[in-house]
C-alpha cells in the first residue's frame, strides 16, 4: 500500500474572533509500501497536525490523503502511536490493552494470544504483562503503546516521536523493530522525531517542515548532497576582505576575523563557485590556513535547511 | 455480517473491561450506590420534618422510582461524557477514533456493555429504601418487565446521553451544567402526571419525553394491579428510538466539527 498526500492543508479559525492561523501549508509527499519516510520540524511546525490529519483526527481544510491512489474511509488499515506514551489504558495491564486494542479493531482474543505475548517480549515487557500499566516507566508506556498499534498488524504506522523518553536500549528495540516492519513486512511508516540520529539510520526519505510548509525533501544522500556538499569552512592569514559578490552569490556566514586569521563557512551551491573562489584565492597570493569541508550529518541539513528557509 | 460480529465483540470486549474495573475498584461503584441512597434518605427526612407540620404530601413510591430512574440515567450521561473528557487526556479517545468504528458506536457498545450495572445499581438502591421505608407498595416480583423498560428507556437516555456527549467534545469541562440538568429531570420525575391539565403542552412533552415517560411507566409497572403493557411497550420504544437515533445523529454533527477543530486530543 502506497500513501499520496496530496497538497494538504489546515487553516484553524477561532470561532469567535475569525482569527485564522495556517498549521499546514499545501504539503505533498509520497510514500511507498516498505518506505519509512520521516518528518523532521522544529516544534510546532506541523507534523502532528498532518499525522493527525493522515490518520482522519482533524480533518484538512484542503487536499486529500490517498491510499493506493483512493481516498481512504477505512481506518483500519493504520495504527498511530500519537504524542509520547498517552494511547493505552493505564488501569489495563499490558495484556488486556493489547487484548482491549485488537478487540476494537474487530480482531477476537484468540487470534492474537501467540502475537500478543511475541510482541510483549520483543518490546521487552513481558515481565510487567500483568503489573497495571499506570505503574510502568514512561519507557514502557511508549513500547506498550507501539506494541498495541502493532497487533493488529496494519498496513500503515504513523508514529510522532516514537523513542521519547525511552532508554538507550529500549531505543535500539524499537529502532531494530521499525527497520523489520518496513523492510521485511513492507509497511509504510511514517515517523517524526527530534532524534536526527534515529532518522539518519532509519529514514530512506526525509521532509523538512517549517511553519507548516515542507521546505526540503529527498532521501538523506539526495539532502546532504543539495545541502552540505559545497559547504567549506573557509580560514584566510590575516585580515580579508570578503568580496561583495561571494555575499550575493554564495550562502556566506563569517564565523571569526582577527588581525591574524579570517574564517567563514560558504555555500558555493557549486562546482562552478568552488572554482571561482579558489581562484580568486590563488590569483591573489591568498595564504588559506584551511580549507575544511563541513561535516556531513543530518543536523546540520537539517539547521542550515531552516536557517535558509528564514533568509529566503 | 462483518460489522454485526464486529459490533459484538466491541460489546463484549467492553463488558469484559467493565468487569475487570468493578473487581478492581469495587469500591467507586458501591460508594457511588450508597452515596445516592443516603442523599434520597436525608431528603425523606427533611420532608417527614415538615410533612409531621402537616404541609407536605409526599408521594413515596413515585420519588423513590424517581430517584432511582435519575441514578440509572445518570450513570450513563454523566458517563459518557466523563469518558470522553477523561480519554480526550489520556490519548485513548484518538486511539478510539481511528479504530474503524465511529465514535457513536464505542459509546453505544459500552452504554450497552454497562447496561447490567446499571440495572443492578437500580435495583439494589430500590432494595435498600424498601427496606429502610416501612409500608411501601411496590410489586418488586415484575422485575422482568421493569428491565425491559429500563433497557428501552435507556436507549433514550442514550440519545440525551450523545448529545451530552458531543457537547464535551466540543466545550470539555462541562460536567457541573449537565449534573444540573440530571437534577431538573429528578423534579420532572417527582411531578405527577395526573395533575397535568391533560392536552397541555406540557402534559404532551411528559408523555412523549422518554425519561417522563419511562417514569410513567415504571411507576405503572410497580405500583397498578393489573398489567396491560403492549400500549406503553410500543410507546416507549418508539419515543426512545427517535430520540436515540436524533441524539446520535447530533453526536455525529459534533464530533464532524470536533475533526475540523482538532479538539479531539485537547481537553
Amino acid at each position: 500500500m502506497d500513501i499520496n498526500i496530496d497538497h494538504l492543508s489546515k487553516i484553524y479559525t477561532k470561532p469567535f474572533t475569525k482569527k485564522s492561523f495556517q498549521a499546514v501549508n499545501d504539503v505533498s509527499f509520497n510514500i511507498k509500501s516498505g518506505e519509512i519516510y520521516a518528518l523532521l520540524g522544529p516544534n510546532g511546525a506541523g507534523k502532528s497536525t498532518i499525522i493527525k490529519m493522515i490518520a482522519g483526527l482533524v480533518t484538512p481544510t484542503s487536499g486529500r490523503v490517498l491510499f493506493d491512489n483512493n481516498v481512504h474511509k477505512n481506518y483500519k488499515v493504520l495504527s498511530a502511536v500519537l504524542e509520547g506514551s498517552r494511547n493505552v489504558y493505564w488501569r489495563l495491564t499490558p495484556l488486556e490493552n493489547l487484548h482491549y486494542f485488537a478487540n476494537l479493531r474487530g480482531i477476537s482474543s484468540r487470534n492474537i494470544i501467540e502475537k500478543s505475548h511475541q510482541l510483549l517480549k520483543d518490546l521487552d515487557i513481558e515481565a510487567k504483562k500483568t503489573n497495571q500499566s499506570r505503574h510502568l516507566s514512561r519507557g514502557m508506556l511508549q513500547k506498550l503503546a507501539i506494541a498495541t498499534a502493532l497487533i493488529t498488524d496494519p498496513k500503515i504506522l504513523l508514529l510522532d516521536e516514537p523513542t521519547l523518553g525511552v532508554d538507550i536500549a529500549s531505543s535500539r528495540k524499537i529502532k531494530e523493530k521499525i527497520r523489520s516492519l518496513a523492510k521485511e513486512e513492507g509497511k509504510v511508516i511514517l515517523l517524526t522525531t527530534h532524534q536526527l540520529e534515529l532518522v539518519d539510520q532509519l529514514a530512506d526519505q526525509v521532509g523538512i517542515i517549517q511553519n507548516g510548509q515542507l521546505i526540503r525533501q529527498g532521501s538523506i544522500h539526495e539532502l546532504k548532497e543539495n545541502t552540505l556538499k559545497y559547504l567549506y569552512h573557509i580560514c584566510i592569514k590575516g585580515k580579508f576582505n570578503i568580496l561583495p559578490s561571494w555575499k550575493s552569490n554564495f550562502q556566506l556566514k563569517e564565523i571569526k576575523s582577527h588581525d591574524d586569521t579570517t574564517e567563514f563557512e560558504i555555500n558555493f551551491k557549486n562546482q562552478a563557485g568552488l572554482s571561482e573562489v579558489l581562484d580568486y584565492l590563488s590569483k591573489n597570493k591568498t595564504d588559506i590556513v584551511f580549507l575544511q569541508k563541513k561535516r556531513d550529518n543530518l543536523e546540520e541539513v537539517f539547521l542550515r535547511s531552516l536557517n535558509t528557509n528564514d533568509v529566503e | 455480517m462483518d460489522v454485526t460480529y464486529e459490533f459484538i465483540l466491541l460489546v463484549k470486549s467492553e463488558f469484559k473491561r467493565e468487569m475487570l474495573f468493578l473487581k478492581r475498584y469495587p469500591f467507586e461503584s458501591l460508594s457511588f450506590i450508597f452515596f445516592m441512597y443516603i442523599i434520597l434518605l436525608a431528603v425523606f427526612f427533611g420532608m417527614s420534618q415538615l410533612s409531621a407540620r402537616g404541609s407536605l404530601n409526599i408521594h413515596q413510591e413515585r420519588m423513590i422510582i424517581g430517584y432511582c430512574l435519575m441514578q440509572f440515567i445518570m450513570s450513563s450521561q454523566m458517563g459518557w461524557s466523563g469518558q470522553i473528557s477523561n480519554e480526550s487526556q489520556m490519548g485513548t479517545l484518538e486511539q478510539l477514533s481511528i479504530s474503524g468504528h465511529r465514535l457513536g458506536t464505542v459509546l453505544l457498545a459500552r452504554g450497552f456493555s454497562q447496561f447490567p450495572r446499571q440495572i443492578l445499581g437500580f435495583f439494589i438502591l430500590m432494595y435498600a429504601y424498601v427496606i429502610a421505608i416501612p409500608d411501601m407498595n411496590l410489586h418488586f416480583e415484575r422485575f422482568i418487565p421493569v428491565i425491559l423498560f429500563l433497557f428501552i428507556i435507556a436507549l433514550g437516555v442514550y440519545g440525551i446521553a450523545y448529545i451530552f456527549a458531543g457537547l464535551t467534545l466540543l466545550f470539555k469541562r462541562v460536567g457541573f451544567f449537565f449534573q444540573i440538568i440530571n437534577f431538573a429531570f429528578l423534579g420532572l420525575f417527582w411531578q405527577n402526571r395526573d395533575s397535568l391539565v391533560e392536552g397541555s403542552l406540557f402534559a404532551r412533552l411528559y408523555d412523549i419525553f422518554p425519561l417522563t415517560l419511562g417514569m410513567k411507566n415504571l411507576l405503572y409497572i410497580f405500583s397498578a394491579d393489573e398489567l396491560h403493557l403492549i400500549s406503553p411497550l410500543m410507546h416507549q420504544i418508539f419515543f426512545s428510538l427517535i430520540f436515540g437515533v436524533f441524539g446520535y445523529f447530533l453526536f455525529s454533527l459534533m464530533e464532524k466539527k470536533a475533526r475540523q477543530l482538532a479538539l479531539l486530543s485537547q481537553y
